[in-house]
Formats: C-alpha cells, structure tokens, sequence
C-alpha cells in the first residue's frame, strides 16, 4: 500500500500501520515532510518535490526520501491502494 | 461499477472539530449509492476518545442508529486505546476492541479507506 | 486507465489542500486517468466564483477551473452548501454540481483508487 502522509500526527498513525506492511510505500506530502522516518528505515520512501522545497527542507530530507513530483504519485496512487493519513 | 469495502478511519476526538461525526455520517451515506458499498469503522490515534461510554452522542445519534441497522462494524485500536489509559469498561458497548494488526488487516481487506 | 476518486474537505485560503488538490488532479488528467471528486465539509468553499484577493495570485477558483475545464468531475455535498449558507450553491463556479453522499458513494464503487485531502 502506498501511505500517503500529510501531517505530522496522522504520518505518526500511518508509521505504525506501514511498519506491519513489508510492501509499504511512504509518501509525505504537505507537511507530511516534517515527519520522523526514523522508525521506518528500510521502507521505500518518496517526498513531493515541491512540498520539500518551498519547506525548506531539501538538504534535511534528501538521505532519508527519494523526491518525486506530481506526475509520478500518480503512477504511484494508481498501480496500489492508497492508505489516507492526509 | 460494484460494490466497494469502505473503511472510514476517525483519528480525532470529539468535539474539536467535526470531523468525529462528519466520518460516521460519510460513512452511513457511502452505504447510500447504487452498489450499496459496505463501510466499516476505525477509530485510532485520538479518534478512539469518542469510543467512551460517557461521551454526548447526540448529535450522531442518526448515524449510530443507520449503522447499526446497516449491521457496520465499529472498531477501536487496543493499542491507541492503552496508550491513552482507556479501560475495556470505559467503552461504549457497541465498540469493538482490536489490535493494531486486525486493524492493518482492515486497510488491507477494504477497496477504499477515508480518513476523518 | 484508472479512475480516480477524490475527497476534499477543506476550503481555501486556510489550508493548502487546494492547491495539491488541482496538481495532483491536473497530473492525473494529463497521463489520461479520469477524476471524479466530492467536495465535503468546507472543500464546497472551492467552488465559489466571486474570489478576490487584494494581491494579484492565481485565485483558488482559478485553479479549479483549469482543472475542471480539462475533465475533472466535481460534486459538492448539498447539505454541507447549505449549511454554510451558499443556496444551493448558486454562486458556483461552471461544472461543480451539488450532489450528496450517495453521489460521493457511486464514485466510490465506480473509482480504481481513492484519494482524500
């Protein structure tokens, strides 16, 4: 499942749920970027170029995400089930 | 078309915002369409805070009372509910306990998943 | 091609929902996916067409009706227009329609993945 990941608090509920998932795809989204990846190291992890940049937050996240933009959380959203935590 | 699993996930407490009722009232109406989807419910995180047996229900009441004659499923996270002290006889009796896992196990079995 | 379901529940200038909301829609109309979304709670605030700002931005409503224009289906939940005293929402922008929860429940049954925001 993909787990799409708007917030901080609701990226904090969607972590325990991916973290049982071994096919889990991470995305943050939104301020989804702010979120705490620590507990999942070794998930596939994808961040909206766009919400990292204008955050701020590109040097801080680059080793942690891959970024992607728009275009590409599509094929994501449409080839697996979307897990909502936006 | 067919009919769809729809699991509405509430992960507010009541009554901050609305989201703690809008998600049930989602939830009676996306049994409403032509296919007659199936929804469950999850409360998780704070959302499990409207799951005790003192909480003020009325203005969901409607919803409580659709979902019941729909026979939908009300489920608490065990896990969200521990972590905020909340006892097996704080709930309301027509929540369901279950651990994270059943709950993962909901994500998985359901079409489509909202989150409230 | 995949149908997509969309849920927007906030309205604009307040949250940025809108604006990932257009993106994402506008990316998925351009690789010939089709959209169809339900606008809940304060999301029927995205609809309405007299915005102004006092600084020349791109207008919320303006963004919508990019995406609308290239295909995307919009309803607006009725009760939730009316709640917010919008009429019936005869303040609209061209092609949201206002619809309710069983519409948003067809969409659901009809869509190959979902989206909320």
């Amino acid at each position: 499942m993909v787990y799409l990941c708007g917030e901080k608090y609701l990226g904090q509920v969607a972590t325990q749920y991916a973290q049982m998932d071994p096919d889990a795809i991470v995305v943050l989204i939104k301020d989804g970027v702010y979120l705490d990846t620590t507990p999942l190291k070794g998930k596939k992890i994808f961040a909206i170029d766009e919400d990292v940049k204008r955050r701020g937050m590109g040097e801080r996240i680059k080793a942690k995400a891959e970024i992607i933009g728009y275009d590409a959380l599509v094929d994501l959203v449409v080839n697996n089930k979307v897990a909502n935590f936006t | 078309m067919g009919q769809k699993k729809v699991l509405i996930n509430i992960s507010d407490g009541p009554f901050g915002n609305i989201f703690y009722t809008e998600g049930l009232r989602a939830a009676v109406g996306v049994s409403a369409g032509m296919d007659e989807n199936i929804p469950t419910v999850l409360f998780q995180a704070d959302g499990v805070y409207y799951c005790l047996k003192d909480v003020d229900r009325t203005d969901s009441m409607a919803y409580f009372e659709s979902m019941k004659g729909l026979g939908t499923k009300l489920y608490a996270v065990e896990e969200d509910l521990a972590a905020r002290g909340i006892a097996s006889d704080e709930l309301a009796p027509d929540i369901t306990r279950i651990p994270r896992q059943k709950a993962f196990e909901l994500f998985k079995e359901n079409d489509h998943n909202i989150d409230f | 091609m995949a149908k997509i379901c969309m849920l927007l529940t906030e309205g604009p200038w307040q949250s940025e929902n809108y604006e990932i909301f257009a993106q994402f829609t506008e990316a998925a109309l351009d690789k010939g996916h089709e959209v169809q979304a339900f606008w809940y709670l304060d999301g029927v605030y995205n609809a309405i067409k007299h915005q102004k700002f006092p600084e020349d931005v791109p207008l919320p409503v303006e963004r919508m009706q990019a995406v609308i224009k290239k295909g995307a289906k919009i309803t607006a939940c009725g009760i939730c227009v009316n709640a917010r005293g919008l009429e019936g929402g005869k303040e609209f922008t061209e092609g949201v329609s206002v619809g309710g929860l069983p519409d948003l429940a067809d969409m659901l049954s009809e869509s190959d993945t979902f989206v909320a925001l």
